[in-house]
């Protein structure tokens, strides 16, 4: 429409709007106070008085009565109206989005679960675990989340445990004539003199300062979870498949990935086409119980991930991990001679090499987990640790492997999402035992009573089978066949 | 009648290209992309559309961090908008923002469950992006093209609202 013809219409419209104005109305009174922009155009009219009249008043009277009652009409919904507009504008100014991403916002998980584990009679797992059934108190992880600046985030987990009241110190032994001694945390309360508690631990699982100014390079600075696999970054009992730890992430998990690092992480995305594509670089300390204390090599570990993620034909996320690093343990004491000096001896050494592969894949209602790792261990001469098999035996290098597979079913209940699952579990310990194996079979189902709530209950079948270290640790033959039927019940809630 | 008449010939004087006249045009029930007037993007393709509701991408050409905005959880416009976007039933979109939390990637974006009030965050934060009914999309917001075709278009990314999710 050309300005001209706008202008023109413009002016009828204003002509017949004053015209309107002009016309004898019973609203006609005093200009109202509120301003039009608002008032709701329905109220600019006003409807019929919603007061009855005295019938003995004269006209006049009446008429201004009906009109005093038709403003305060107007009036009071005006006031509603700016009402809810203060009402809206003090959302909006609690959702301002800069301020509102600067906040310190705190969230986490929590799982508690019952065990029934039992072992087979002649099996190791009866002196190394409690096969009595029972609650076990599992994850109380609280996330602190902050964003001091749009481009930095700080996060940190903080997991709570029961722990380590219970845990045996020493086991009664007949050779050594050590007795049985269990860890007792209990402490007096200061608060009430005639009360005691048990303390527990405090395990820091990750904090980090995140430089985030870029999606395709974040650098991300302090001790990160490992970018390795599926169940490592799902990390939480609310996301992961099972309730039953996979066994390549249980008992080796040391010799393929460290679950978490101290260092540096230099990560992004990037949209390829209808790919999305994941990369994490790692420079950390690298693995060992001290790593996140000191870290006595020169070396730092290296690692990294890629992963690629899509849509075709199902949702699809493909990853490949990969680590080098060298774990050391040391000793330190004090030499007297030839002058007195601290000495730092290294007492085992290795570096290990580590390669993992993993696919998530979801296709309709079905649910497809799987991931393989492999790691190579080489020990560096003079500093390979004793074999459990005496003194005098040293451990081997070796190579080892393990993999497990998940799949699972939603069921097309809109009421309720319930997935029945099963998982298979297989490791390969050692290239030198090539007859000792573990593996575990899991069959499970899982149920969302909310979206926040998961409940597993779930059976697995284990074994370990072994020749050599364990067996010639329980004094038995030389064949170990270690076997148990677990049974676990998780409740896990997302906050 | 005589002032309603004088509205719609005022309202027939706006000059095109203003938001009243694009939702003249459109169903009130077409889903629109809108971000603030402030905000130079006018075009946005539906594979970045995706990243940014998924949280993958935050941040804008410019480099000022991606705001997003969703409708609320249960409500028929967010289900639309999960599963004609983000192919996610309302338990998987759940549960996805469940796990990116405990991951630690992130937290799930605000949902405002007004239009009127969402509109306005919209206005005045030049990093929003949401998604609402073309039939609450007034003036001060921009309605985004998607994959270069605009709301109403035969073949729409985000189609309309459909009589099943109302």
């Amino acid at each position: 429409m050309p300005w001209t013809s706008r202008a023109l219409g413009l002016c009828c419209a204003m002509l017949f709007s004053s015209w309107a104005d002009a016309t004898p109305s019973p609203s006609l009174g005093p200009p109202s106070l509120v301003p039009p922009s608002l008032v709701p155009p329905s109220l600019v009219t006003p409807e019929s008085s919603t007061t009855s009249l005295p019938t003995s008043l004269p006209t006049s009277e009446s008429r201004q009565l009906k009109e005093v009652n038709q403003k305060l009409a107007r009036l009071e919904k005006a006031h509603r109206a700016l009402r809810e507009q203060v009402s809206e504008l003090d959302q909006l100014a609690g959702q301002s989005p800069p301020e509102q991403s600067r906040r310190l916002r705190v969230y986490g998980f929590f799982d508690v679960n019952f065990r029934y584990i039992r072992f087979s009679d002649e099996g190791l797992g009866r002196l190394l675990s409690h096969d009595d059934p029972m609650f076990v108190f599992g994850n109380l992880n609280i996330y602190f989340d902050a964003r001091p600046s749009p481009n930095w985030r700080f996060m940190t987990e903080i997991r709570f445990l029961l722990n380590p009241v219970g845990d045996t110190m020493t086991m009664e032994n007949p050779l050594t004539g050590e007795s049985y001694e269990g860890v007792d945390t209990l402490t007096a309360d200061a608060l009430y003199p005639f009360d005691e508690f048990n303390f527990g631990a405090i395990e820091i699982e990750r904090a980090h300062v995140t430089w985030q100014r870029l999606d395709w390079l974040r650098i991300t600075m302090g001790l990160y979870l490992t970018p390795f696999g599926v169940w490592n970054v799902d990390h939480g009992s609310p996301t992961r498949a099972t309730a039953l730890t996979p066994i390549i992430y249980a008992t080796s998990a040391a010799a393929f990935f460290p679950e978490r690092q101290l260092g540096i992480k230099v990560h992004g995305q990037v949209q390829l086409d209808d790919v999305d594509l994941d990369y994490e670089v790692t420079l950390s300390n690298g693995a060992g119980t001290a790593a996140t204390l000191v870290d006595p090599d020169k070396d730092k570990a290296l690692g990294g991930r890629i992963r690629l993620g899509g849509r075709w034909p199902c949702l699809w996320k493909l990853g490949l991990s990969g680590y080098a690093g060298r774990k050391s343990a040391f000793k330190q004491r004090i030499a007297l001679a030839p002058t007195f000096a601290l000495v730092r001896e290294l007492t085992v050494a290795s570096s290990t090499y580590s390669l993992g592969l993993d696919l998530a894949a979801t296709w309709g209602p079905w649910v497809f987990q799987a991931e393989v790792a492999a790691g190579w261990v080489d020990f560096e001469a003079g500093h390979r640790p004793e074999a459990i098999r005496g003194p005098g035996t040293y451990t081997a290098d070796r190579f080892q492997w393990g993999a497990y597979g998940f799949l699972g079913y939603e069921l097309p209940f809109s009421w309720i999402a319930l997935r029945p699952y099963f998982s298979f579990n297989w490791v390969s310990p050692d290239d030198n035992l090539p007859k000792d194996f573990a593996y575990a079979a899991t069959g499970g189902l899982a149920l969302r009573p909310a979206h926040s709530v998961v409940m597993k209950v779930e059976y697995t079948f284990s074994a370990v089978e072994s020749e050599a270290d364990i067996a010639a640790l329980a004094f038995r033959d030389s064949k170990l066949k270690d076997e148990s039927h677990n049974l676990y019940i998780q409740i896990a809630v997302a906050f | 009648m005589l002032r309603a008449l004088a509205y719609i010939v005022a309202l027939s004087a706006l000059p095109a290209g203003s938001g009243a006249t694009q939702e003249g045009a459109l169903d009130p029930n077409t889903i629109v992309v809108v971000v603030s007037l402030k905000n130079p993007l006018k075009d946005i393709s539906r594979k970045d559309l995706r990243a940014i509701f998924l949280m993958r991408s935050r941040h804008w050409r410019t480099g000022r961090s991606i705001v997003v905005f969703n409708a609320a959880p249960k409500s028929a416009l967010r289900k639309h908008f999960d599963h004609t976007l983000l192919g996610f039933s309302p338990r998987q979109s759940a549960t996805y923002w469940v796990d990116f939390r405990i991951r630690g990637t992130g937290i799930a974006p605000r949902s405002v469950a007004s239009p009127r009030l969402l509109r306005r965050i919209v206005n005045k934060h030049v990093e929003a992006i949401a998604y609402m009914r073309a039939g609450d999309a007034g003036r001060g917001v921009r309605i985004l093209r998607v994959d270069g075709r605009a709301p109403g278009d035969k073949h729409y990314a985000l189609g309309r609202l459909s009589q099943v999710h109302r």
